[in-house]
């Protein structure tokens, strides 16, 4: 018996994949910036399975948003310690 | 994007459901289509209830959902989900098994029920369309004698005409170039649909003339 869907590997992988003609057009830096986003998709792949959405690329893009938040929250973590330094 | 003549022809199979007997229809494609046939099923679910019997397990849900969402409105999509019955086989017995049992029951046989309850089942039970695809794959495994290959098909074919009866059917066969279909099975199952699709080969990429001839 085989797989009844695609694991959610290869499902990341499709979307992904469905991109290229967008990522082509991009500029080189934009490519390196969205290239870095599936990367942080990818972090969480494991959450992203076991959530068994229907539409994997809402869990990819909230994926992505969650890194970006914690960046954001590190950043501001850095701004109020100088703050407290200054 | 391809026309889908059978989209056309099973629909409106599904619209004309009263004025006239259903029958089984046949569409034989290539790997191609299947994306076609999946798109289908979502526009199936969107009217209502859909039985689907995955003989190729190629009932790739996600992109189902992903018609789905592009089709209808965010709230309604988990429920046009609910109305996708799927189930795959992987044997030719569990092919067969999958078909009788989806047959209706015998106490709402038009013959033995009244009138109201007729419409009653009619409406619940007898009117969901059912997407038999890639039926022929698993009757392809040579691990199983032929003879007993042959006997389930006989058997399915024996039932499909009668779920036919209850529901408009689609049956999908899949052209493989690696592994043929035997052509008596095929045949077999072309002699029990009312009506046959077969998806034509892909034209060829057009070849511009040069300008200047050397």
């Amino acid at each position: 018996m085989g797989r009844t869907l695609p694991s959610i590997t290869m499902a990341f992988l499709q979307e992904q994949e469905s991109f290229g003609d967008f990522r082509r057009a991009l500029r080189r830096g934009d490519q390196l910036a969205l290239d870095d986003l599936f990367a942080s998709a990818r972090q969480h792949l494991a959450a992203a399975a076991y959530a068994a959405h229907p539409l994997p690329f809402e869990v990819f893009l909230l994926a992505m948003l969650l890194e970006e938040h914690k960046k954001v929250q590190y950043l501001q973590q850095v701004i109020a310690s100088l703050k407290r330094d200054d | 994007m391809e026309k889908l003549l059978p989209l056309t022809g099973f629909n409106l199979q599904l619209t004309t459901a009263e004025e006239r007997p259903h029958q089984i229809s046949l569409f034989i494609h290539t790997h191609r289509q299947t994306a076609q046939l999946l798109e289908l099923a979502a526009h199936l679910a969107r009217r209502g209830p859909l039985l689907v019997l995955d003989g190729g397990n190629c009932f790739n849900t996600y992109r189902v959902a992903a018609t789905l969402y592009r089709l209808a409105p965010y709230a309604e999509v988990q429920a046009n989900l609910e109305h996708i019955r799927a189930a795959r086989a992987f044997t030719c017995f569990q092919m067969a098994a999958l078909i009788h049992q989806a047959l209706p029951p015998p106490c709402i046989s038009p013959s033995q029920v009244t009138e109201g309850e007729r419409a009653i089942s009619l409406s619940q039970t007898m009117g969901v369309p059912v997407l038999v695809l890639e039926f022929l794959t698993t009757f392809q495994d040579e691990n199983i004698p032929l003879r007993e290959r042959q006997r389930l098909l006989s058997s399915c074919l024996n039932d499909l005409p009668q779920l036919a009866q209850a529901a408009p059917v689609l049956v999908t066969v899949r052209q493989s170039g690696t592994q043929p279909i035997p052509p008596e099975m095929l045949a077999r199952l072309e002699a029990t649909a009312g009506e046959v699709w077969t998806a034509e080969p892909p034209l060829p990429a057009p070849v511009q003339p040069p300008l200047f001839a050397e």
